[in-house]
């Protein structure tokens, strides 16, 4: 059974945490949502993570506010098996020479399961942080 | 934790997740297998629905039910090393018992990978020799 998700009860998140950004290389899929359907498909690769965002590399431009959600998988588990996921939700804040700003409003590990090509942007819900 | 190689299992439990995600990076550059979880309760639940247990759980000290999730993990490995998460320039949490502590960097730290690689590595040497006391 799943837990409930993960919302607000952890502490507040501090100034200095939100400027703090990882240098963190990961491949995802993006899709650009109007009115909760996907009106654009790509993939990219991170630049860097922070508490509050995610700095990605793609081919496209994308419409600055518009909202998006973003796939990785975690790499970091045994070999042969990458059974989480990560889902982020947020909107787009700048697109600028191939580099998308996006600020994080949700995210949510998944079970994925043994990788397949088709678990993309599937799985099943484990907990979720709202920003 | 470190030996043999690859086989250690890293836990970590927090609700930053650039630094979840770079720990993960750096915990599997020194050959561990690292997990993410967002809170105690979902930790909890992947350990579970993973099948897999926990050499050693990175954890913010602040999260609800830490103290309880720390109890029942001791109960299924009583090796179990335990590292809590540091705010900087905030006092060090004493109500959680840990090997050591692992500071967040601030917004203003310069974020180098060989370094954080050389602090992980000796994190776990640290964890280590104080489960040996």
């Amino acid at each position: 059974m799943s837990p409930a998700p993960v919302l607000s009860k952890a502490r507040p998140v501090t100034d200095q945490r939100l400027h703090c950004r990882y240098p963190i290389r990961l491949e995802l899929e993006y899709r650009v949502l109007n009115k909760g359907r996907a009106e654009q498909l790509g993939l990219g690769r991170t630049l860097d993570i922070s508490s509050g965002g995610v700095l990605f590399e793609a081919n496209d431009s994308l419409p600055v506010h518009s909202r998006i959600q973003l796939l990785l998988n975690w790499p970091f588990s045994s070999e042969g098996i990458c059974p989480l996921k990560l889902l982020i939700r947020g909107h787009v804040i700048r697109s600028v020479d191939g580099a998308v700003a996006v600020r994080t409003e949700r995210h949510e590990f998944r079970l994925a399961g043994v990788c397949s090509s088709n678990s993309r942007l599937s799985g099943e819900k484990v907990g979720s942080r709202m920003r | 934790v470190t030996d043999p190689p690859g086989s250690s299992t890293v836990w970590i439990v927090d609700d930053d997740l650039g630094f979840v995600c770079w720990l993960g990076e750096i915990f599997t550059e020194a050959r561990c297998q690292a997990l993410p979880a967002l809170s105690c309760e979902q930790a909890l639940s992947l350990m579970k629905r993973l099948d897999l247990g926990a050499d050693l759980i990175v954890v913010n000290p602040h999260f609800p039910g830490v103290s309880a999730m720390l109890e029942t993990l001791s109960h299924a490995n009583r090796r179990l090393k335990v590292v809590t998460i540091q705010n900087p320039s905030e006092p060090q949490v004493t109500a959680v018992k840990s090997q050591a502590t692992l500071e967040r960097p601030s917004g203003s730290d310069p974020i180098s990978r060989p370094e954080w690689l050389k602090k992980v590595r000796k994190l776990l040497t640290e964890v280590k020799a104080a489960a040996a006391i």
